[in-house]
């Protein structure tokens, strides 16, 4: 066993919404809807708004949960006791913080979850810790940014972090950045991610987090290189067959890289992490929740609020197994949906479906439609399977792409 | 391939199976031979080309009332040990010793240690897959070029709850090795509706181990039955000279008061099974009812000469008699073809050609041993078909 490195303890304020923060009791006056999700986050998708009239629990007057349908996904904070006035939004991303974006302001979510200490007895809702943060401009962080490297613009921004283009000595790259209180997810990020070396993997530029402050606001901050080519998540076309083989093929050696080099697990393989290049390969980005079996994790586990993509978990995400750690079988799930979703432009299970929790674990995955050659509907089906000892061992799921692809006669 | 399961005095009987070509080798009991015993037998020169692993052992250790045998005299380990000599530190020196001893014989593959697992719930669990760990990683230290296979051994209530081979399947499956060496309890005396459920898990276990996650999988204790291993996937199957290396169970190191010999038994390709010679065999041979009964019986039961000069009478000789077994085993070990749907639907067809048999032998007057074989094919009908229905294949055949 690999020992554990001393953690530093996590910094982040714990909070419940509703509490002191301004921000927050702007949320309670019931922003207009479309203004809290940004734009370039098409899966963050709105689902319901929960108005909380009364109790702690907030069943009662609100939508879709009075009928006792309670969405699967993510749900905001639960009130500070006076849940009259307190609003809750479900999305269908763990990133639940979209919500608490409001002009400069937003708001940073550590991932850590934990079960509410004071939820009544079968509520499902979870407090988060975050913190809220007034962002700098681009051009107050170029101003506080060591020379020689200089922010060009942002490219997206979720609960963890902000990440921009920038340029380094010259070179242009990707600078995340993200509060204080995500240094040490991000010194675990520099550390593993430094040491990549793989074509289809993402690779950590600097060999330490650095520090910045802005507007007397402490933030974290490290570049990576950047990966030319465009997001698997703006694709709307369905995937040729050869090509999905392809992505297999590349998504597979990256988690046998990770797994086997650092005993890594990615956890959070989906369209919006990987990236298609000019040349046709594909490379995986952001192992920010990656779990490193044997060291102690940064992301606690309770229930549904796994780190990871509702729609793209696997089973044991979901439901940890008994006395099992996860590993790189979880990711061979995920690659398997991915896969599904890139070849018929649909989710094999839909996160916002009632049964989405039962389906995923019976395994009643639909098969790809029959026009699809039976080797590949196969290979996917044997990514999908509900327990991972149904899936591949690595060396045989790369070598069951390449046979697959022989069969099919893709270059 | 079929081995041969070493337990008292199997070496007698295993030089002729082998250099027939009915056994491709022997997995050796550390529990019956001695050190001296061992080192000769290894080095054997009809052993040359044969397989050779030596079975550590180590599931006896936990025994409180376990008869060791010849275990102590390896000084490998102590019987019994205590819970607290399987924590994690004292198993690397343990595992060591036990690698170790292996290595340094004649032996074409290794053997981890384990100890028997009663529920993946509690702590026989994790100190198994303690031992497989620090197995894999002694073996890796050592960079032996000989195939480390990881045993497990585990009870019946571990096959008689699926969560558990599930549980079972996801931990096995994790581990980077060549394969592994199966001991599965599967008790004679229960009924037919649960030990085939039993029978069903042990051979999806075996499936989804050797073809699903291609590890070479070794069934050991698995007498006659070997075969239906053999077809769901395993590499091999291991039988022994006695009933006790035919069916795999802790309870048989526990130490007993003895009992009768056993009854002899002549084995039978044609019935999957066996008939007791003085009681069956014997009158199956002098009754004129049926007068093709014998010949079609005894029809791929290799060379009986010695029973029939003695008109299928004693004295029996239990070194003849084991070498049948594994002549037997030898020839429906011969006929898998790989392919789990082609040997299943064999078995199956065998199945129903041997019950046709057991019916002409009751039609001309003799009692087959209800007990045992008639149930053993129904409990190989019921879990084969049980298997095929669970992976989504068709055993049953189509004419």
């Amino acid at each position: 066993m690999i020992p554990c490195d001393p953690l530093p303890r996590y910094a982040c304020h714990h909070r419940q919404a509703g509490a002191e923060d301004g921000h927050l009791r702007r949320a309670r006056r019931r922003p207009r809807l479309r203004d809290l999700l940004p734009q370039h986050r098409p899966e963050l998708r709105l689902l319901l708004a929960l108005p909380r009239t009364a109790g702690p629990a907030g069943r009662g007057a609100g939508g879709a949960e009075r009928g006792g349908q309670r969405r699967s996904g993510s749900f905001g904070s639960r009130g500070s006791g006076d849940g009259a006035r307190v609003v809750r939004y479900a999305v269908t991303s763990p990133e639940v913080v979209a919500w608490g974006a409001a002009g400069r302001r937003r708001l940073f979510l550590s991932g850590r979850v934990g079960q509410s200490p004071d939820a009544p007895r079968g509520d499902s809702s979870h407090r988060r810790r975050y913190c809220t943060r007034v962002v700098p401009t681009i051009q107050e962080l170029n101003r506080a940014l060591p020379d020689g490297i200089q922010v060009i613009r942002e490219i997206f921004w979720g609960g963890q972090r902000i990440v921009y283009e920038a340029t380094s000595s010259g070179d242009r790259c990707v600078l995340k950045l993200a509060p204080e209180d995500g240094r040490a997810r991000g010194e675990r990020e520099v550390a593993i991610g430094c040491t990549f070396d793989h074509p289809n993997l993402s690779t950590v530029l600097d060999q330490e987090l650095r520090e910045l402050a802005v507007n007397s606001e402490k933030y974290v901050y490290f570049t990576e290189r950047l990966i030319e080519g465009e997001s698997l998540a703006v694709r709307t076309d369905p995937m040729e067959p050869c090509e999905a083989l392809l992505l297999a093929h590349d998504l597979i050696s990256a988690v046998a890289y990770l797994w086997e080099r650092h005993t890594v697990v990615h956890r959070d393989i989906k369209p919006r992490n990987i990236m298609a290049r000019p040349d046709g390969s594909f490379v995986l980005l952001d192992i920010g929740v990656a779990r490193h079996q044997g060291r102690t994790t940064l992301t606690l586990v309770a229930g549904e609020h796994q780190p990871g993509t509702p729609g793209y978990l696997a089973p044991e995400q979901l439901a940890p197994l008994k006395g099992r750690e996860l590993d790189y079988r979880a990711d061979l799930f995920s690659i398997g949906i991915v896969l599904f979703e890139q070849l018929t432009r649909e989710l094999p299970f839909d996160p916002s479906g009632q049964s989405y929790r039962t389906l995923l674990m019976t395994g009643l995955a639909p098969e790809l439609p029959e026009d699809f050659p039976a080797p590949l509907v196969e290979l996917v089906q044997r990514l999908l399977a509900p327990r991972p000892h149904g899936r591949f061992r690595l060396d045989k799921a790369i070598a069951a792409v390449s046979r697959v692809k022989k069969e099919l006669g893709c270059s | 391939m079929f081995l041969i399961q070493d337990g008292h005095q199997a070496h007698t009987c295993a030089e002729p199976a082998i250099r027939r070509g009915d056994a491709a080798g022997i997995i050796w009991s550390l529990g019956d031979q001695t050190p001296g015993g061992l080192d000769r037998l290894l080095v054997n020169s009809y052993a040359d080309e044969a397989v050779q692993a030596i079975d550590p052992q180590l599931y006896v250790a936990p025994l409180e009332d376990a008869n060791p045998k010849k275990l102590p005299e390896h000084g490998l380990f102590k019987v019994p040990m205590k819970p607290r000599d399987f924590s994690a530190p004292n198993l690397v020196s343990l595992v060591d010793r036990i690698i170790g001893f292996q290595a340094s014989h004649r032996v074409t593959h290794l053997i981890a240690p384990t100890i028997t697992v009663g529920s993946m719930a509690d702590r026989s669990a994790e100190v198994s897959a303690n031992l497989a760990y620090t197995s894999l990683a002694a073996w890796g230290k050592r960079g032996d070029d000989r195939p480390l296979l990881i045993s497990v051994a585990i009870q019946h209530s571990v096959l008689d709850d699926p969560d558990n081979v599930d549980a079972l399947l996801d931990e096995l499956t994790a581990y980077e090795c060549d394969g592994f060496y199966l001991l599965m309890e599967l008790p004679s005396r229960s009924d037919p509706a649960h030990a085939s459920v039993r029978l069903e898990s042990a051979l999806y276990i075996v499936y989804m181990l050797a073809k699903v996650n291609e590890y070479t999988v070794w069934v050991g204790y698995s007498g006659l039955s070997g075969f239906v291993y053999r077809a769901a996937g395993a590499q091999a199957s291991a039988a022994g000279k006695w009933q006790k290396q035919n069916r795999w169970s802790p309870d048989h190191w526990l130490v007993s008061g003895g009992g009768r010999p056993p009854t002899p038994r002549i084995y039978l390709q044609s019935l999957l099974g066996s008939l007791v010679i003085d009681a069956e065999l014997q009158r199956i041979a002098q009754q004129r009812t049926d007068a093709t009964l014998l010949t079609e019986l005894l029809n791929g039961a290799c060379d009986l000469a010695f029973l029939r000069e003695r008109r299928f009478g004693g004295p029996y000789d239990r070194s003849e008699l084991a070498e049948q077994l594994f002549s037997v085993c030898g020839k429906l070990d011969s006929r898998i073809t790989g392919s789990v749907e082609e040997d299943m639907r064999r078995i199956l067809d065998d199945i129903a050609t041997a019950e046709v048999y057991l019916r002409r032998i009751r039609e001309v007057g003799v009692e087959v041993d209800q007990g045992s074989e008639r149930n053993a094919l129904t409990i190989w009908q019921t879990a084969i078909t049980g298997l095929g229905n669970r992976l989504g294949m068709e055993f049953n055949s189509q004419d």
